[in-house]
């Protein structure tokens, strides 16, 4: 085995395992104890269970892997705990690099996010912007700052940093970035902040990834991003997709992030599910425009237009019971 | 699994493990987001170790549709009936 994957049996994780299936790559997923692992379980994938609290249990679990995809970095459900969720960001990344290590892994592919990308001044943001010291942004922005941070610093083992923007596609269990998209083709009328959203569809980082392992010479950082979007603009374009109203306007910053905290804090106290999570509002608050050509120039692929990574999240989503049949396809997004 | 009875109990241990319900206190009818406690994250973990410990495939799109024990239960006695005739 050659091939790990810790955090498999996600969105991204699931498309990623299709894609290296598809290159004739049959990898090792590291899963926790208890989490939903029924995809990998239908994929006939191999697993063992590791833990990210453990760098023995994990470096055991990693014997005789040179290439090893992490795509398991914390992700605070919400903004509320900040010390908590940084300590454990760190601590977590740690071990898997602790672990990479003393097994001998060649290549550590860590994915992070587009947070970490810091703004540029009168261009887009490309692989060599990076924020200095922690962003301050949101707590979210600094955990993955953090992370990144430590991945940069390792020196025991290769490593390659993938700064996705939001995906978009099949998969998308938990409903994460995709969740504005379910609620408007449900005909509801989503909050959202005024800013920028970048999407990729996730088929295209799951590919790139399985280059990334391959590839004899290798960049250290890459974004990955079709297209920069105002948000108020492309949600009205996907509600003519969806053939629903137009959604209200975009909150404004000071609006939207006070809504998103008082949602998280509700969600605290009663549970369910944060409306605006914060750190959806941050990231769309404080997005920048990105240049992901890069990654299509050195790993040699073309972004999905985003009328194609919509009619797979539509069709995967309606199989599923998200959303229902959209009522006309006929009008489409513009491409990118 | 295919006792349909076996594959009952395991069930109703596997909820109580999550929801600190008592295993014979579990009705078909309690629904899992409402009655128990479970939210889309848990239900799918549930449904995962559930189909771990049973053998009983259960597919992700057939996870996201189930809402109550009943519907559950239902579904795993219909896989050991179909294990055990395919036997």
């Amino acid at each position: 085995m050659t091939t790990t994957v810790i955090g498999g049996g996600g969105f991204l994780g699931l498309n990623l395992i299709d894609a290296l299936a598809e290159s004739g790559i049959k990898p090792l997923c590291v899963r926790r104890a208890r989490g939903n692992v029924l995809g990998l379980l239908s994929r006939r994938v191999p697993m063992v269970v590791g833990d990210l609290s453990d760098s023995n249990v994990l470096a055991e679990a990693l014997k005789g892997t040179k290439v090893v995809y992490h795509l398991a970095g914390h992700y605070p459900r919400t903004s509320l705990h900040r010390q908590a969720a940084l300590d454990r960001a760190r601590s977590e990344t740690q071990v898997v690099l602790d672990a990479s290590a003393r097994a001998g892994v060649q290549r550590l592919i860590y994915v992070s996010s587009t947070a970490t990308v810091a703004p540029a001044e009168g261009r887009p943001s490309t692989e060599a912007d990076r924020f200095p010291s922690p962003p301050g942004l949101g707590v979210y922005h600094d955990v993955k700052w953090a992370m990144e941070d430590l991945v940069d610093r390792e020196d025991r083992l290769h490593t390659i940093t993938v700064c996705p923007s939001a995906c978009l596609g099949p998969h998308d269990l938990r409903v994460g970035t995709s969740g504005l998209l379910v609620a408007l083709a449900r005909g509801m009328d989503p909050a959202y902040p005024r800013g920028l959203v970048s999407v990729v569809d996730v088929r295209d980082v799951a590919e790139a990834l399985v280059r990334l392992g391959t590839l004899a010479s290798f960049p250290s950082r890459l974004i990955l991003s079709a297209k920069t979007h105002d948000l108020e603009a492309l949600m009205t374009e996907l509600a003519r997709h969806y053939g629903v109203s137009s959604p209200g306007r975009a909150l404004s910053p000071e609006a939207a992030i006070r809504f998103s905290d008082e949602e998280e804090e509700r969600v605290e106290r009663d549970g369910g599910r944060a409306a605006l999570p914060r750190e959806i509002a941050d990231l769309i608050i404080h997005g920048v425009h990105l240049d992901g050509s890069f990654a299509e120039n050195t790993l040699g692929f073309r972004y999905r237009p985003l009328t194609e990574t919509l009619q797979a999240f539509g069709a995967w989503a309606t199989k599923v019971g998200l959303i229902g049949s959209p009522k006309s396809h006929r009008e489409e997004v513009s491409a990118p | 699994m295919n006792d349909p009875t076996e594959f009952e109990q395991v069930l109703r241990n596997t909820i109580a493990e999550f929801c600190l319900v008592r295993p014979e206190a579990l009705e078909a009818s309690h629904r899992l987001q409402d009655d128990l406690g479970f939210d889309s994250i848990t239900s799918m973990e549930l449904l995962s170790l559930l189909s771990e410990r049973s053998g009983i495939e259960v597919s992700i799109e057939e996870a996201m549709q189930i809402t109550t024990v009943g519907e559950l239960l239902a579904l795993g006695l219909e896989r050991s009936r179909n294990a055990r005739a395919s036997t």
